[in-house]
């Protein structure tokens, strides 16, 4: 396989690329993340050499054909399932749209109620009040306790007899807070109810095992785990269950049409392939430094509120309020000293609302109004808490002292992780 | 051994500098575009910047471009947009000949009560415009038909479809993933609702595409999240993959003048060529206008997939029809529709050719071809025919 030698691969002024480079912390990691470079290797002779289409008989079809099985055999083995089990798409956002959909088809005669959280992304909430629109299926929205968390008796009790899913996210991706989902499972099991879980944060942070967590549908997405953006892949413990979204030739099994997006996939088997060998130190690593900058942020301004403080956490979310700030101009703010975090405000679209999930948590609307969210990697190190602290504390007294004015006209900021 | 690539319908290389251009995001500015904090330079300017490029490939506004995961998501997302915005409308006209993408949705929507007219083809593959006027009903929804044929090239006369859709108020769907980046296109002259576009055809990388949605045109999204490509089409925007698509899509504009003349030469050698030392051959859609680049035979008394495989054991990387249905043995649907015998349709084989195509292969590629089809030919005798 050819690869050009590192130095002469991009045409982007190196001068630029190191300023960029020396100045900024990356501190939104469950916005994106950055391409492993082991991810990157594996997947550039998929770019380049082995174009071939991996429908095709032939052997460049064949080659393609390996790389794309091998990944599902990566992702396979993070997940602890059967490779059969698990269908690429092209996002998170769609795989949950399919999973979904593939529900309220499944039972669109006979009468079709979801239970979810109010706590979910857009991607399940705007899915399911479109199904929800059109009469296809009822929806019980359930809210998190005081910490995020899901009570799993609540999920039990809102269960009804048509109901035919219940969909809860494994883990927040504003505030990190990890769900009970093996016993949100067990309930929802007793009553015969399939599960499902958002699992797009979650994946590569704390470990996952489907089996364990006994679910019948799951959702991840390559670029939350450094892999790639642009590609995505849902468990289904029954794949025959499962209604394509996407139709047209006879990929993914039947599941999923449209040309294997080759070089995307082996990327995304890569970095399951790094995750299953470095989530459990990576965690242990992201828990300390995370903890870390949440106590010496409180030090610098102690009425700061940490959202889901009590809850089991992923190790390296941090969702912080500061009171009498505005989270959104913070944010830029902290862009203008070259640290890339985000507010706790999700997509919508009136940017200037609080956090969907953080209200939902009990958090007042005003409080709430001043959340950051940091959420540390692999790009992250000790040595970035000193100044990043330091800039954060002081960009926050600066707002209180001079609050932005009203007519400042806030800019439309659509988070979408 | 060194390779013939002749399936460029299927797939094409990724070019160099649509490599070059990709690099960067997949390695420092790797931000999120929804982001605020516009990490590693504005990222949004290089998704505007990629848009631009792919709308001027078929001249159309920047605005009128909405990137997915490929032509099968577009030609997907445009039938159901279209459908799902007018429940009253319940039929919709296509061709017997389209891709996959757009018949086995076709057949899907048969079943939850939608009429679909599928249209025939002669047998040079061309449609009967009085068929299309014929077949458009005060309920119908949409015409869905493909620009380019993916198996054998043939191009469908858009110009008079539009003219028809245009009189007759209905709105207009081309599946382009086969004639974009191959046949000069310009919407500005040839006026069309929805075009569907695919990267990989275009040198581009697997995973992305575009749907062209005239301004004015209102669909329903395909499915929900955040509001990415104006809520169209959510989910975290594949920056490396579009900005692979838009250089893609501005190589193709600066040579589609140089590459398909030719390519044209290339096939026209190899079509002349083919039919001069293999006897018994026949060319499925030979008549123009068909795309430059394809070349669609069958070889009568062929097992078109022995075939194929022989010549993959010689380096020779060719397909029956399209890589979708490879999986199947059943003849294809379009060579069946132009009239073509079962027993014959089976011995199809495409070549695809790409700007990277040289002289020289089409002549190693006729020099090779004669001896496999003989071979093939005289193990089809031996054994007899199934």
């Amino acid at each position: 396989m050819k690869r050009d030698s590192p130095t002469t691969r991009h045409a982007i002024p190196i001068n630029w690329t190191e300023n960029l480079m020396s100045k900024r912390v990356y501190m939104d990691h469950n916005a994106t993340t950055p391409v492993d470079p082991e991810v990157l290797e594996a997947m550039l002779p998929y770019l380049t050499d082995c174009y071939g289409n991996a429908s095709s008989v032939h052997e460049w079809g064949i080659e393609a054909r390996y790389g794309v099985e091998k990944a599902r055999v990566q992702l396979g083995q993070l997940l602890g399932v059967p490779e059969e089990t698990l269908t690429f798409t092209s996002c998170g956002s769609e795989s949950n749209n399919t999973i979904l959909r593939s529900v309220a088809h499944q039972h669109s005669s006979e009468g079709c109620h979801i239970v979810t959280s109010s706590i979910e992304h857009p991607c399940i909430y705007r899915c399911l009040e479109d199904l929800e629109s059109s009469g296809s299926v009822a929806v019980t929205w359930i809210d998190p306790e005081e910490h995020g968390v899901i009570d799993p008796d609540k999920i039990g009790k809102a269960i009804r007899p048509d109901t035919r899913l219940v969909s809860v996210m494994l883990a927040n991706n504003e505030t990190g807070v990890v769900q009970p989902i093996r016993e949100i499972a067990d309930v929802a099991h007793a009553k015969g109810v399939g599960v499902h879980s958002d699992t797009v944060q979650a994946l590569g942070k704390i470990p996952i095992h489907l089996g364990d967590l006994d679910l019948d549908f799951a959702t991840f997405s390559a670029h939350k785990v450094y892999g790639p953006k642009g590609i995505g892949a849902f468990y289904a413990k029954d794949p025959t269950s499962i209604v394509p979204m996407i139709r047209g030739g006879g990929q993914e099994n039947r599941l999923r049409a449209g040309t294997e997006s080759v070089p995307f996939i082996v990327a995304f088997g890569a970095a399951a392939e790094k995750a299953f060998r470095v989530q459990n130190e990576e965690a242990g690593v992201l828990d300390k430094l995370r903890n870390e900058l949440q106590s010496r942020l409180i030090e610098g301004i102690p009425e700061a509120v940490v959202c889901g403080q009590a809850a089991e956490r992923l190790p390296g979310t941090l969702c912080i309020c500061f009171p009498g700030v505005l989270g959104t101009y913070l944010v830029l703010d902290l862009a203008e000293e070259g640290i890339a975090v985000s507010s706790g405000s999700a997509c919508s679209a009136n940017q200037s609302k609080p956090s969907h999930v953080l209200v939902a948590m009990g958090i007042a609307p005003e409080v709430a109004q001043g959340a950051v969210r940091f959420s540390l990697g692999r790009a992250n190190s000790t040595d970035q808490i000193d100044e990043l602290v330091t800039t954060t504390v002081n960009l926050v007294k600066q707002q209180r002292d001079h609050p932005p004015g009203k007519d400042e006209e806030l800019d439309l900021l659509s988070l979408c992780d | 051994m060194n390779t013939l690539y002749f399936d460029n319908n299927a797939t094409t290389c990724v070019a160099p500098e649509v490599k070059e251009a990709i690099l960067p995001f997949l390695e420092e500015r790797y931000g999120n575009p929804s982001s605020p904090h516009h990490f590693g330079g504005s990222i949004e300017g290089d998704l505007s910047t990629a848009r631009q490029k792919v709308a001027a490939l078929i001249g159309a506004s920047p605005k009128e471009i909405f990137f997915t995961s490929g032509g099968t998501e577009s030609d997907n997302l445009a039938i159901r947009g279209v459908l799902s915005m007018d429940t009253t409308r319940k039929h919709i006209v296509t061709t017997a000949v389209e891709h996959s993408a757009v018949l086995v949705q076709c057949r899907e929507l048969e079943k939850m009560g939608i009429d679909v007219t599928y249209l025939p083809v002669d047998s040079e593959g061309t449609l009967n415009l009085s068929d299309l006027e014929k077949s458009i009903r005060p309920d119908t929804a949409l015409v869905s038909i493909m620009w380019a044929n993916n198996e054998t090239g043939v191009l469908f006369p858009i110009d008079e479809v539009s003219r028809i859709c245009q009189d007759r108020g209905i709105l207009l769907h081309v599946d382009g993933v086969q004639a974009v980046g191959k046949a000069p296109i310009d919407l500005t002259q040839t006026r069309i609702d929805l075009l569907a576009i695919s990267g990989h055809k275009i040198h581009a990388p697997k995973g992305v595409g575009a749907l062209y949605v005239r301004s004015g045109i209102k669909i329903k999204p395909l499915f929900w999240g955040g509001n990415q490509e104006r809520g169209r089409r959510p989910g975290t925007e594949p920056v490396p993959m579009i900005v692979g698509f838009g250089k893609a899509a501005e190589l193709a504009l600066e040579s589609i003048r140089e590459d398909s003349g030719r390519m044209r030469l290339q096939r026209d050698t190899l079509e002349r060529g083919i039919l001069e030392r293999i006897p018994d051959t026949i060319v499925n859609g030979g008549k123009d206008p068909r795309l430059p680049n394809t070349l669609s035979v069958c070889f009568d008394r062929v097992e078109g997939e022995a075939l194929l495989m022989l010549m993959d054991q010689n380096g020779i990387v060719a397909s029956s029809g399209s890589a979708c249905l490879s999986h199947k043995l059943e003849p294809s649907h379009v060579l069946l529709a132009m009239g073509v015998g079962e027993e014959t349709a089976q011995g199809a084989v495409r070549f695809g050719l790409s700007r990277y195509t040289s002289d020289e292969e089409i002549q190693q590629l006729l020099e090779t071809m004669p001896a496999l089809v003989d071979k093939v030919r005289s193990l089809t005798r031996r054994v007899g025919r199934s």
